[in-house]
């Protein structure tokens, strides 16, 4: 693989991490959204069932997958990317969980051009923070290096 | 800000603000607002803590490190590395805490607040120096967290 062929399919990776880390916030919001009522004294054997938690379970343990999954493109993308080129990528994750909670069904949070100039800021402030040093300071990365 | 004000779903969905709604009684205290910050704020203090203990352990295991194997074994025989696991798990339980009574669009973000704090945390607990990029960044994320609570 040439070598622009490979920093190519590195921003592909780095990409897929952060939709993977956008889309487990989303689905850990999704599954303790389906937390059920109080349940009456009729239900209350219901309970203990697993088919009573399954909706709150299960997309919980997709999430969980997803901040796995994604960890692991994270990896691929380091193989292929320069760290400073990737890390500030990372803070995109704040706008997109926004946009999602925003416009996906079955979130009904409400856009607000405030909220979203802070989102932005954050996104900035966050990239910012990642973005290497122009000085070298060896001393950061610890003894050995 | 939006909140869920009950713990559990009543049957008519949507935010009540203002109100303390537990299993159908009203109260008069806003406590599942503060409940939704407390718990944010034991999501962040535990994350920034498993990161120093993390670090901790990491910079510990330079001086032994044989390769990727030996670094492992050494890990494992830190209580710090366990600890800072069970940090991870807590913080986790604490954020599923608060994604059921806030909005998950302003949550997410109020962990930017780690940050904020790791910049300081990072410079006193390990004499790293900080380039002045990285406080305008934190100033930036102030900025737009203000703007969050603002709105």
């Amino acid at each position: 693989m040439s070598a622009q062929n490979r920093l190519r399919h590195g921003w592909g990776w780095a990409l897929g991490s952060v939709v993977l880390v956008s889309c487990a916030q989303l689905s850990l919001k999704y599954g303790m959204q389906q937390l059920p009522g109080n349940p009456g004294f009729s239900t209350y054997t219901a309970m203990f069932e697993y088919r009573y938690w399954a909706p709150v379970i299960a997309p919980i343990a997709v999430g969980l997958v997803c901040y796995a999954t994604s960890v692991l493109c994270w990896l691929s993308a380091l193989a292929r990317l320069p760290l400073s080129l990737a890390y500030p990528l990372l803070s995109l994750s704040y706008l997109l969980v926004y946009l999602g909670a925003i416009l996906l069904p079955g979130f009904n949070e409400t856009a607000n051009a405030m909220r979203l100039t802070g989102v932005v800021l954050v996104c900035i402030g966050a990239g910012l923070i990642a973005w290497p040093s122009t000085r070298k300071d060896p001393e950061n990365a610890g003894p050995g290096t | 800000m939006e909140f869920r004000t009950h713990l559990f779903h009543s049957p008519v969905s949507g935010y009540d603000i203002g109100r303390c709604r537990t299993r159908d009684k009203r109260y008069p205290v806003d406590c599942l607002n503060m409940l939704a910050w407390f718990f944010l704020l034991a999501t962040i203090v535990l994350t920034v803590s498993s990161q120093v203990l993390q670090k901790q352990v990491a910079l510990a295991a330079w001086p032994v490190s044989r390769g990727k194997r030996g670094r492992l074994i050494f890990y494992r025989r830190q209580p710090r590395f366990w600890l800072a696991l069970l940090c991870l798990a807590a913080a986790m339980m604490c954020w599923l805490v608060v994604l059921d009574v806030m909005e998950v669009s302003s949550a997410y973000t109020w962990l930017s607040v780690n940050y904020v704090l790791m910049l300081p945390i990072s410079r006193l607990l390990f004499g790293e120096n900080i380039p002045p990029t990285r406080w305008l960044g934190v100033l930036i994320i102030v900025a737009g967290l203000s703007l969050l609570a603002w709105s």
